[in-house]
């Protein structure tokens, strides 16, 4: 057969692939099960544990459990009762009860309606310290080849373990300086006028758990020591990395159970392998009722040792950044249009003149940033 | 009718062509008539008129060339030859004739200078029972195509019998194209309601009382054969059957009529890859496992995922043999192609019910290829291109008549494919795989055949620089036949086969690490075959498999792993079955077949084994001691019987019901904790732990035939109970366990189904179509262990597709354009959904349901093909054909599965389709001769 031949054929040859399509689900069973998220760690108080009932999958939210008594018990006989400091969120108190390696710690629930809830008594493990926990430069591929993402991917070394831990979660909290897009210089209140502070609401912190689950477990390895664990990632498509960032990593120590419990949530949430996917399965927590164990509930109580260790990065030098900025437009007359509820309107000083733009651009709270340096935050060079 | 043939030398010279094409023996035994004493005297012209009316005889001759006599018989002459000669012989003319009634009157001379030498050569394995052979072709109705006017065969003469109440006929059948033995062809005796098929060697043999008889020849795929057979002496029939594919003027094909009625197989499915060359599938790469699927009762997770679920039995409870090598992983680019080239198979034939005793080790089924065997007579080669690969084979003789070669190889370049994908990961991956066989058959002599054959597959998998993946098949066998007094046989093999993968994973740098993993199979078989002794088909032998199973080392990979190294314990164990079988044949109308199987299976050493406290679940913490056993020493061991029963009961030849019951045991599985088969499933023994798993199944059916056989109905039932099925524990985890019954749990499987096909596979437009109700449920529960599944409770299997309906349809529209169709619909398999939310550290996290209690949505796709043959010129050097095929024409998007992702706070539910659109392919396949070679 001739080359030509062959080559037509090729081309004749219309191949489409495999295709993702939303998909919609209408299931209304396994809604309202009891569900628990606290912890209680070596690390001082206050300790948090929210009961919540489950939701639908397509309108998630939180749909708190109120007025229930919720109690923590040492093996000791200590316990201290949590208060419901918001609707669903029960809180020990500041000066209260404090984790120590080596007890064991239970929770007790009572519902309003009268149902018992506890876990069994676990072992709080000792805490293995943070050796240190570090900042690369790293690019990351998309599904556009021509746009790859650039940012720091952060890394950690644990200490070694004074005693047999293996199983380890990470917690991590970031913070972040940024600044508004534009210096508020001039109000307009019917007129122009200068702001008096340009700079008023141009310096914000924001502080944010990162919803990420990392858990390592160190059995199958022959270095008990976690070695260059990769944590997140921050990429320059944010502010988060314009001025200077501070993670806060939170190491647990967590006994078997645990580790199952989060690395099985893990599993379920970044199962990825579309072809083989793993058979999912109901994960249950370590509460139940106790005249029915057969009842599901949710979520699980940590008992861990934790350590922590916070870091901060200036900003990566030699890397683009490429997030949405605000636009100034310079066409005042339609302020003269603007009803006055929306007064005063922010405006800005630019090479092209007076510009106004949405609040939020001249507002670093808008976004969920605080004016107020954080008691943590050093300031780099 | 009777010819007559104008006198000019053209005519004798079709005459001679006739003779020639009819490649009739002209020493064929006389016909046996009593032309009667009334017949004494008569003119030639009222003789010949009315032995045409007696006994459909024609006489053939030049007109004017017979003086019109007065026909003497004499009072003792029954040969009408001898008459006929008595009475021409003064005039030089000599008498010929064929088994089917024909006479030939010809002078001479003419006859002498005109039929070459070969003409009267027989095949060497005719020349030691020439006295009683007919050598039949089918082309011996090529000019007669009314089905109605049957070949007659003579074999002995009434006065010849000297009481015998029994006579024996034998022979073998062959294709008349490439000489090549043929399989499994149905004789069949309609007065008797008695039959046989032919063994590997196309040989078969009949015990029938003295008599005359219609004798049926069909095979799967040559056109039935219809003879009177007037038998009253042993003796030899070898039939050459036409192969249904190189018809050229034929209108009607007419095969496998009634084997669907006869015989006590049931739940038996055959294919052979002529019938299924123009099925459309995925990208034009010609598949005969994958038309499995669209038989009843076969089903599969979805699309592109590898493994067959046989009435609702899980994949691994299947076992692929390619002749006699066990191919433990039968998907190329793990599942999207199945590791055959089905240019080199013959044939397929799945066992679903009553797996024959020779067989045991898988509780579902049997699929079994045969592999082409290489020509007899001349050398030949083809090939063809697809999207996806390339393939070639080459065949001919070693030694002409007596020995032969088949070597074939298929090859990928696919990974243009994977550079159009969008997503980073796939477009720096590549794939590809390769698979070859050789076929060597090589016929000693008379009674001795040896066989040799090799098979290998391998596949390169590679998704960016995270993940590497490589497995392989490997297998051969050698294979000694022998046949004692052409009744008895033996069979003797040794089969050797391997399977392994390799895997590498670098997707955390930290936890990089490489494994590999590898089975080698050892079987040695013996088979004793007792053919036809009177009403029974006896059979007994052995199988003995040694396994040895390697998990390999995880060992770190790159500088920056600290993975420990972990090695894995080898496995070894051995499995021995001792069967005997029968086929009785009660009456006319009832058969019974019955087989015991005793099976041996011993776990051996070297290896550790854990004890766990009795009572509590088997996890690590409850492990009290280990112990460990020394090399070759019986860890375990497990005595099982199998049997199988089964029954037919024929109403009439176009009715029947059959019924059977077995039982059986497998020792060997698969691990994998996910829905399909990944990959890193690797095989498991049964150990001290896991005990083998054992399944019963009956079934019934019943068997009809409608408008002349035209159409083959049938209706199949089952119950399938499978014990100590292996199921995973949630979440678990088997790459890094060393101890796998930590992970194991084992449950019961409970299968239904019934099957209904009708099957039309003749005509213009053939077919089947097929629906199929089944279902299958598993219950993992443990309660002596305080282990279970699903919370104890039963759930449907991931393949559990109650409604599947299938329909294949070809219309041949010329000789050389053809047209066909599948319509496939079925439910929904089954999944876990999310079906809540919950939140955990400020995270999101999905409640599942109960495992698989919601469904995809249904099924649903159609296909078209049109094949396109070059032209029927004789003499060219090659032949070239295209199949031009639409996959999924109707693009619907068919759910493989239904994914989540939790972006931002939204949950959404993504489904997968991984044929969405309409495929259009072209695939091109030539061969060296023209379109009948």
């Amino acid at each position: 057969m001739k080359i030509r031949k062959l080559l037509n054929i090729l081309i004749l040859v219309l191949v489409s692939f495999s295709c993702i399509d939303e998909y919609p689900l209408d299931i209304k069973s396994y809604e309202d099960l009891l569900v628990v998220d606290g912890m209680i760690t070596n690390l001082p108080g206050p300790y948090t544990v929210k009961l919540s009932r489950s939701t639908s999958v397509e309108h998630p939210q939180f749909d708190p459990v109120q007025q229930a008594v919720v109690r923590i018990a040492d093996d000791l006989g200590n316990s201290e009762q949590l208060l419901e400091t918001e609707k669903g969120i029960y809180q020990t108190s500041a000066g209260g009860m404090q984790g120590v390696a080596g007890r064991n710690y239970k929770l007790n629930i009572q519902l309003k309606s009268g149902k018992q809830y506890e876990t069994a008594f676990e072992k709080l493990q000792p805490a293995v310290g943070i050796d240190s926990v570090y900042a690369e430069i790293e690019s990351k591929e998309t599904n556009d080849p021509d746009d790859d993402l650039f940012g720091y991917q952060f890394y950690l070394n644990s200490a070694q373990p004074q005693h047999d831990t293996v199983y380890y979660l990470w917690q991590l909290t970031e913070t972040y300086e940024f600044n508004s897009d534009f210096t508020l210089d001039y109000l307009y209140n019917g007129s122009i006028e200068p702001s008096g502070d340009p700079y008023k609401f141009y310096k914000c912190w924001k502080t944010e758990d990162i919803h990420q689950i990392f858990c390592f477990s160190t059995l199958n390895q022959n270095n008990s020591v976690v070695q260059d664990y990769p944590l997140n990632f921050v990429s320059t498509k944010s502010k988060r990395l314009t001025i200077r960032y501070s993670l806060l990593t939170t190491q647990l120590s967590v006994n078997a159970d645990a580790y199952k419990f989060w690395d099985d949530v893990q599993d379920q949430i970044n199962d990825e392998e579309l072809l083989f996917d793993q058979q999912p399965f109901q994960i249950r927590g370590n509460l139940y009722n106790a005249e029915d164990p057969s009842e599901p509930v949710m979520g699980y109580f940590t008992v861990a040792g934790a350590a922590q260790k916070r870091i901060f990065v200036n900003r990566p030098l030699f890397v683009d950044f490429d997030y949405p900025l605000c636009f100034a437009d310079t066409d005042l007359r339609t302020l003269y249009y603007t009803p006055r509820r929306y007064w005063p309107i922010y405006l800005t000083d630019t090479k092209d003149g007076i510009a106004h733009a949405a609040k939020s651009c001249f507002d670093c709270r808008m976004h969920g940033g605080v004016l107020n340096k954080p008691e943590f935050w050093i300031d780099g060079e | 009718m009777e010819r007559r043939i104008s006198g000019n030398r053209i005519s004798i010279i079709i005459l001679l062509i006739l003779l020639f094409i009819m490649d009739v023996k002209l020493l064929g035994q006389d016909h046996v008539i009593f032309p009667g004493k009334k017949l004494d005297n008569t003119e030639w012209n009222d003789f010949k008129a009315s032995m045409k009316k007696a006994h459909g005889i024609n006489f053939f001759y030049l007109p004017g060339s017979i003086p019109n006599v007065f026909m003497k018989i004499e009072a003792d002459t029954l040969s009408l030859r001898k008459i006929l000669a008595n009475n021409f012989g003064k005039f030089g003319i000599r008498i010929y004739h064929d088994p089917a009634g024909n006479y030939f009157l010809l002078k001479e001379k003419d006859l002498k200078t005109s039929v070459p030498d070969a003409f009267f050569k027989l095949p060497d394995y005719q020349k030691e029972t020439i006295r009683n052979e007919k050598k039949l072709t089918s082309k011996g109705f090529l000019e007669t195509k009314n089905e109605f006017v049957w070949q007659e065969i003579h074999i002995g003469q009434k006065s010849s019998l000297n009481g015998k109440e029994k006579v024996k006929l034998h022979g073998k059948l062959v294709n008349s194209v490439n000489k090549q033995p043929i399989f499994g062809a149905n004789l069949y005796v309609e007065e008797l309601k008695k039959g046989t098929t032919t063994d590997a060697d196309g040989k078969y043999d009949l015990d029938l009382p003295p008599g005359g008889y219609t004798l049926r020849v069909s095979s799967l795929d040559s056109k039935e054969l219809k003879y009177k057979l007037n038998i009253y002496e042993d003796g030899a029939l070898n039939i050459e059957l036409e192969p249904k594919l190189y018809l050229l003027n034929e209108v009607v094909v007419k095969s496998n009529r009634y084997q669907n009625v006869r015989g006590t197989q049931m739940g038996i499915e055959k294919l052979s890859v002529k019938n299924i060359k123009e099925i459309p599938v995925v990208l034009g790469e010609k598949d005969i496992s994958k038309v499995a699927l669209l038989l009843p009762g076969v089903q599969s997770m979805g699309e592109g995922s590898s493994g067959f679920n046989v009435r609702g039995s899980p994949a691994d409870q299947n076992l692929f043999y390619i002749d006699q090598v066990p191919v433990y992983n039968t998907a190329h680019l793990f599942g999207f192609f199945s590791a055959f080239n089905s240019d080199a198979i013959d044939e397929f034939t799945l066992f679903k019910s009553n797996i024959p005793i020779e067989y045991g080790g898988r509780l579902a089924s049997i699929f079994k290829l045969n592999a082409k065997k290489g020509r007899l007579n001349k050398f030949s080669a083809r090939g063809g291109i697809s999207p996806i690969t390339t393939h070639l084979l080459a065949e001919g003789p070693l030694s002409k008549g007596k020995s032969s070669f088949l070597l074939a190889a298929r090859s990928t370049y696919s990974d243009w494919l994977l550079k159009m994908v969008r997503d980073p990961d796939i477009r720096n991956s590549s794939a590809g795989f390769s698979d070859g066989i050789l076929n060597l058959s090589f016929q000693l002599d008379k009674n001795n055949h040896l066989g040799i054959f090799a098979y290998g597959s391998k596949d390169r998998f590679r998704l960016s620089d995270i993940f590497d993946h490589d497995y392989y098949n490997l297998g051969s066998s050698v294979s000694w036949r022998h046949i004692f007094d052409n009744k008895h046989a033996v069979n003797l093999s040794y089969v050797y086969a391997q399977y392994g993968f390799s895997e590498k994973n670098q997707e955390l740098d930290l936890a990089a690490f490489k494994q590999s993993f590898q089975l080698d199979h050892h079987q040695f078989n013996a088979q004793y075959s007792l053919k036809n002794t009177g009403d029974h088909d006896i059979k007994f032998g052995i199988n003995t498999t040694y396994y040895m199973i390697n998990r390999g080392d995880y060992i770190p990979a790159g500088p920056e792993s600290s993975v420990n190294k972990t090695s894995f314990e080898p496995e070894n164990a051995m499995e021995t079955g001792i069967f005997a079988g029968d086929q009785w044949q009660i009456s006319k109308k009832l058969t019974l077949e019955a087989g015991l199987r005793l099976n041996y299976y011993a776990y051996l050493g070297p290896h550790k084994v854990y004890n766990y406290l009795p009572g509590e679940p088997m996890i690590p913490e409850n492990i009290t001691d280990t112990i460990a056993y020394g090399s070759s020493k019986i860890i375990k061991s497990y005595n099982n019987i199998d049997y199988r029963f089964a029954a037919n009961y024929t109403f009439n030849e176009n009715l029947s019901l059959k019924a059977s019951f077995n039982k059986l045991h497998q020792y060997i599985f698969l691990l994998s904790n996910s829905i399909t088969i990944s990959p890193t499933s690797i095989w498991k023994l049964s150990d001290p732990h896991i005990r083998p798993m054992h399944g019963d199944q009956f079934s019934l059916g019943i068997y009809k035939n409608i408008w002349g056989g035209q159409y083959e109905l049938s209706v199949e039932s089952y119950y399938k109970k499978a014990g100590d099925l292996v199921e995973y524990k949630d979440g678990a985890e088997f790459t890094l366990n060393k101890f796998p019954e930590t992970d194991i749990i084992q449950g019961d499987l409970d299968a239904w189904g019934v099957e209904f096909m009708i099957k039309k596979s003749f005509g213009t437009i053939n077919g089947w179509f097929n629906y199929t109700y089944s279902r299958a449920k598993i219950k993992a529960l443990n309660t002596a262990r305080k282990e279970e599944n699903n919370f104890g409770l039963s759930y449907p299997a991931n393949y559990d597709k109650p409604h599947a309906l299938n329909l294949v349809l070809k219309w041949e529209l010329s000789k050389r354009l053809s047209l066909s169709g599948n319509v496939v619909y079925a439910t929904g398999r089954p999944i876990t959904l999310p079906t809540a939310v919950y939140y955990q550290n400020g995270m999101e996290v999905l409640q599942y349901s109960l495992r698989n209690e919601f469904r995809l949505p249904d099924y649903f796709r159609a296909d078209v093909s049109l094949a396109i043959e070059g032209n029927l010129k004789r003499n060219k050097l090659a032949h070239g054909s295209f199949v031009f095929s639409v996959y999924n024409i109707t693009g619907r998007k068919n759910a493989y599965s239904v994914f989540f992702e939790s972006d931002d706070g939204d949950i959404k539910a993504y489904k997968l389709s991984i044929f969405g659109a309409p495929i259009f392919s072209v695939s091109y396949n030539f061969k060296l001769g023209n379109y009948e070679d």
